[in-house]
């Protein structure tokens, strides 16, 4: 136990020295080991798990759905999206706001990262709103809340790297982020009603359209809709798997790319470099996890902590609701991916063994990640929209995004104590 | 040199992850409407994953994309902070040589026993050459700003975080 909790702090104190996360899981990991069991067997495994984790079939699913939504960015899908929102609901009070949110959720069908999301939302959406004179505060903090949808509505990155740390179905994972992310996107409309009704003036409504217009926007988005059926609509239909869903992904938006001729050898090589970049600062930072967690799972600290939380007598969903709390918490200061990685090896022995789904557990991770990642003062979401849109001020930004991370935890709330909602669709699947 | 160094790292990650793409989509697509795969594809995509991942790495490193935690930055004078961003480079660069020297070990192994790939009797060992190549390179990186006391400008992390 003290061996694990040493490590622990020896990787915050490493990480608060600015050691990048990944280097100070490896580092603690390998140091671990090697004082613990023999430095033979701390290298021997740690090669071992770089090899693994380097000739790994499987996780070509991480790159390849990366690829995909890059390629869709590029493709400037995301203006018809938003285009086909605004047609229907633009005209409402808020309408922007609203459109904003529900062609992330439509966005986020093809990509599977919030930050690309509220990214890409910056470019399309900002504009729109700033020209219709929305309050700085809710445009933003629309924006930012609106991204972390990529990450519920799948293809989610954050999904595929729990599945493969968890040994879960990436298959149903996907298919129970379903109905989470979309009851998320419609809360979050409701907080844009709330707040627009208490300054009206903020969100001015915008024209109403024409049904002929509406189906034209409507038709512009026919090439999305029709990717997401296959990829999805495959993957839980069980035509293919994840990994293969992803490949045919990639290529369809590869091939979607080229026929809107939105790519030169330039950009298609950016586009290559970038998603590779990505997938190689997400794999540093599952090799050390992994590292990491062979070393606590050596030591007595996963057995100590079951032992010690069924001592307690709490009832499982009180356990279940208190890590939510702890994850919360650390959410608003942590980078989300690295504490979920950090805790994963400790907090889900001791869920599996109080008997609930991992499926279910891991849709509630994505709702703390999304959380953390609009949380200020640390949120990943909210520092981009800052970086992108340098005219805003970061206080501003934080300003707006607060409704938005009360709808969240009443979201996340919501779905511990409703399972149903999370595994209603992977239910279908067996 | 650096921007040639770039552009070969990237080159080599782009041509082997366009090449995973293209290679699932064939094989899926023979699989489900000709009833032919491709054969091998599996493990050819698993080497061009070595490839995808380790010559990407030292892009991550030059662009300082690894996941930091900065909140303390403006905590710090900037003197203390240039003191701080050396000693992690000699950290990080320490870290990736020692995994290079570890990896080129196991190279050696592999390359004794000669395993191959189960289908195409592709030999491993190359591969897990080039990724300890990889990671030393890598290391340089980081070496190479601690020897030049490179000011390390803390940027925000941008590309496809999730």
């Amino acid at each position: 136990m003290t061996e694990a909790l040493l490590g622990f702090g020896a990787i915050f104190l490493l990480a608060f020295l600015r050691v990048p996360l990944a280097f100070a899981m490896g580092i603690v990991g390998v140091v671990g080991m090697g004082l613990t069991r023999s430095w033979p067997a701390a290298f021997y495994s740690t090669s071992q798990v770089v090899y693994e984790t380097g000739f790994a079939y499987t996780l070509s699913v991480i790159p390849l759905f990366i690829l995909m939504g890059n390629f869709v960015a590029r493709a400037g899908l995301a203006h018809e999206l938003f285009r086909a929102a605004y047609v229907f609901i633009g005209h409402l009070r808020g309408g922007l706001a609203h459109a904003t949110i529900a062609a992330c959720a439509g966005f986020g069908a093809i990509c599977g990262s919030s930050i690309a999301t509220a990214a890409t939302m910056s470019k399309v959406a900002y504009p729109s709103m700033k020209k219709l004179g929305y309050s700085e505060s809710l445009s933003t903090g629309v924006m930012a809340a609106g991204g972390t949808l990529g990450i519920m509505i799948p293809p989610s990155t954050i999904m595929v790297i729990y599945g493969i740390v968890t040994e879960t179905n990436i298959g149903k994972l996907f298919a129970a982020g379903v109905v989470p992310g979309l009851l998320t996107a419609l809360a979050m409309m409701a907080a844009v009603v709330v707040v627009t009704s208490r300054d009206p003036e903020h969100a001015p409504p915008g024209e109403k359209s024409t049904w002929s217009e509406r189906w034209v926007a409507v038709r512009g988005i026919w090439g999305v809709l029709l990717l997401v059926m296959v990829v999805l609509g495959g993957i839980y239909g069980g035509v293919f798997t994840a990994t293969e869903g992803a490949g045919i992904g990639a290529s369809g938006a590869f091939l979607f790319a080229l026929a809107r001729r939105a790519l030169t050898w330039k950009s298609l090589f950016q586009i290559l470099v970038e998603s590779a970049r990505t997938t190689a600062m997400l794999f540093t930072l599952l090799i050390a996890a992994t590292v990491f967690a062979n070393f606590v799972n050596f030591t007595s600290m996963p057995g100590d902590l079951k032992e010690w939380i069924t001592h307690l007598g709490l009832s499982p969903p009180m356990i279940v609701a208190a890590m939510m709390v702890i994850y919360v918490l650390l959410g608003t200061v942590m980078e989300e991916l690295s504490m979920v990685l950090l805790t994963i090896p400790l907090f889900f022995p001791i869920v599996v063994s109080l008997g609930f789904d991992p499926v279910w557990f891991g849709v509630l991770i994505v709702m703390v990640i999304q959380i953390g990642l609009i949380s200020p003062p640390v949120g990943m979401n909210l520092f981009v929209l800052n970086t992108l849109l340098p005219d805003v001020r970061l206080g501003t930004i934080f300003k707006g995004v607060w409704p938005f991370v009360v709808v969240q935890v009443l979201m996340l709330m919501v779905l511990v104590a409703f399972p149903i909602l999370s595994l209603w669709l992977p239910s279908f699947m067996d | 040199m650096n921007r040639i160094f770039e552009w070969a790292c990237g080159a080599l990650a782009a041509t082997a992850l366009f090449c995973i793409m293209a290679l699932t989509f064939f094989d899926v697509g023979g699989r489900k409407f000709a009833s032919a795969s491709i054969p091998g594809s599996l493990e050819v995509t698993e080497l061009l994953m070595v490839v995808v991942i380790f010559a990407a790495l030292p892009l991550v490193s030059i662009r300082r994309e690894h996941v930091v935690f900065d909140s303390l930055d403006h905590v710090l004078s900037p003197p203390l902070r240039r003191v701080q961003a050396a000693l992690v480079n000699l950290v990080c660069g320490a870290l990736l040589m020692a995994l290079a020297w570890l990896m080129w070990r196991t190279a050696g192994e592999f390359a004794q026993s000669g395993e191959t790939t189960a289908q195409l009797k592709l030999l491993k060992a190359p591969f897990i050459y080039g990724m300890s190549v990889l990671c030393g390179l890598s290391g340089l990186v980081h070496l190479l700003r601690f020897v030049l006391r490179r000011p390390d400008v803390p940027v925000q992390p941008q590309g496809d975080r999730p």
